[in-house]
């Protein structure tokens, strides 16, 4: 959490940076994804060729094609091609939605820590990104494809916590449970930094948008992400729905107070929190197929 | 334990063996309460029977279980909110929440 005294952001930046970079094994963005980033740069790549470099890993082309016809999209008529989705939907729907299903295998799977569940803390992603959704829905918010992602990556810090710094993260869980307060201001406690800075630390290193990065880096504190206040702050009150809808765990058994300014940016209003909620929970049964990944 | 249709299914019932869809997919495990969003996945992943637990009492027992989590859940979100009271947008929140466990589980 930024706000204690002491060293400047950019100082405490470098310095998490360093201990980011002194990590071996941290995971690279799936190849097939730095690829496509390559090509659809260059303006004269087709359809068909992206389709092609998706369709020679089957594994991500089944899981592509489950998520085009499930009822997160909703389209009436059945999917079979990736040239097909990548004509309806996009290039950049296309990565969101190669990134989004690959980032369960990432990660290895399992956990040591016994406060750490990891099929508990997808499901908060998934929810969190449903919430997201369901936010951008009210909103109007123009980009809605980022939107999911940029929920279901929010937390992804605190599994590079979990998986490279396990000792002092599974003191940070313990804290937030015995006091009981937030993962996040436990994890400031003990490591002087917090899973929300080396995740967007993580985000730089792939490359992943500024609104991405900028997002997981201040979905606590929404009010310093500059340009990314928007979405910052719909992923902030995101997190906070689905906690209220106790949907999933992302380690803790508390939820932070609204910011101020995500409140302000936003313009909603109190009385909107049981639509909010419905419409959430409603999200997350259209994102089933993303829970189904997280199992595997 | 009996075996029922999914159609007979109601909240609050509690299933006696784990429930999977047709390719041994666990949708959910053995002793989970019943609820509406369950039910009509059950619904959705074509599951057509359900093994549940009789309750000593029949249904007056099974309500009165329902009772008993939903005072449990309503407790935990109270637990969670606790030190958020000095903002309102959060004591509106909670309050939503709290309708939001009532209105599923009723």
């Amino acid at each position: 959490m930024t706000g204690m005294s002491g060293p400047s952001p950019q100082e405490a930046h470098d310095r998490v940076k360093k201990i980011v970079d002194r990590i071996q094994g941290l995971p690279s963005l799936p190849s097939t994804l730095t690829s496509i980033n390559q090509m659809v740069l260059n303006t004269k790549t087709s359809p068909k060729e992206v389709a092609q470099l998706i369709s020679s890993d089957p594994a991500l082309t089944s899981k592509v094609l489950r998520i085009v016809n499930s009822t997160f999209y909703g389209f009436p008529n059945r999917i079979a091609t990736i040239t097909h989705a990548i004509v309806i939907l996009g290039f950049n729907t296309i990565k969101s939605i190669v990134l989004s299903s690959s980032i369960f295998d990432v990660f290895q799977r399992n956990s040591d820590a016994v406060d750490f569940d990891r099929t508990e803390f997808w499901r908060h992603s998934v929810g969190c990104g449903a919430a997201a959704r369901a936010l951008g829905h009210r909103l109007n918010y123009p980009a809605a494809e980022e939107l999911f992602i940029a929920g279901l990556l929010h937390d992804i810090g605190k599994i590079v916590l979990d998986q490279f710094l396990a000792a002092q993260f599974q003191e940070a869980l313990r804290m937030a449970k015995e006091r009981p307060c937030l993962l996040v201001q436990a994890e400031a406690e003990v490591f002087g930094f917090t899973h929300a800075d080396v995740g967007s630390l993580l985000f730089e290193k792939w490359n992943l948008s500024k609104g991405l990065v900028q997002t997981t880096r201040f979905h606590h504190n929404p009010g310093l992400a500059g340009d990314s206040l928007k979405l910052a702050a719909i992923v902030h009150v995101a997190d906070i729905l689905v906690r209220a809808l106790r949907f999933g765990n992302g380690g803790d058994e508390k939820i932070p107070i609204v910011s101020d300014s995500a409140w302000a940016a936003l313009a909603l209003e109190e009385s909107e929190f049981d639509a909010l909620l419905r419409q959430t929970r409603a999200e997350i049964e259209k994102a089933t197929v993303f829970l189904d990944f997280a199992k595997k | 334990m009996k075996l029922i249709r999914t159609e007979e299914a109601r909240p609050g019932m509690q299933v006696a063996k784990d429930v999977t869809d047709l390719r041994g997919n666990l949708l959910f495990k053995a002793g989970t309460p019943l609820d509406p969003l369950l039910i009509e996945r059950c619904r959705q992943r074509n599951v057509s029977h359900l093994f549940i637990e009789e309750t000593a009492g029949g249904p007056a027992a099974a309500e009165s279980d329902t009772q008993v989590r939903r005072e449990h859940i309503l407790r935990q979100i109270d637990r969670m909110f606790s030190g958020t009271e000095s903002s309102a947008v959060m004591v509106s929140l909670r309050e939503a929440a709290k309708r939001y466990v009532q209105s599923m589980s009723g």
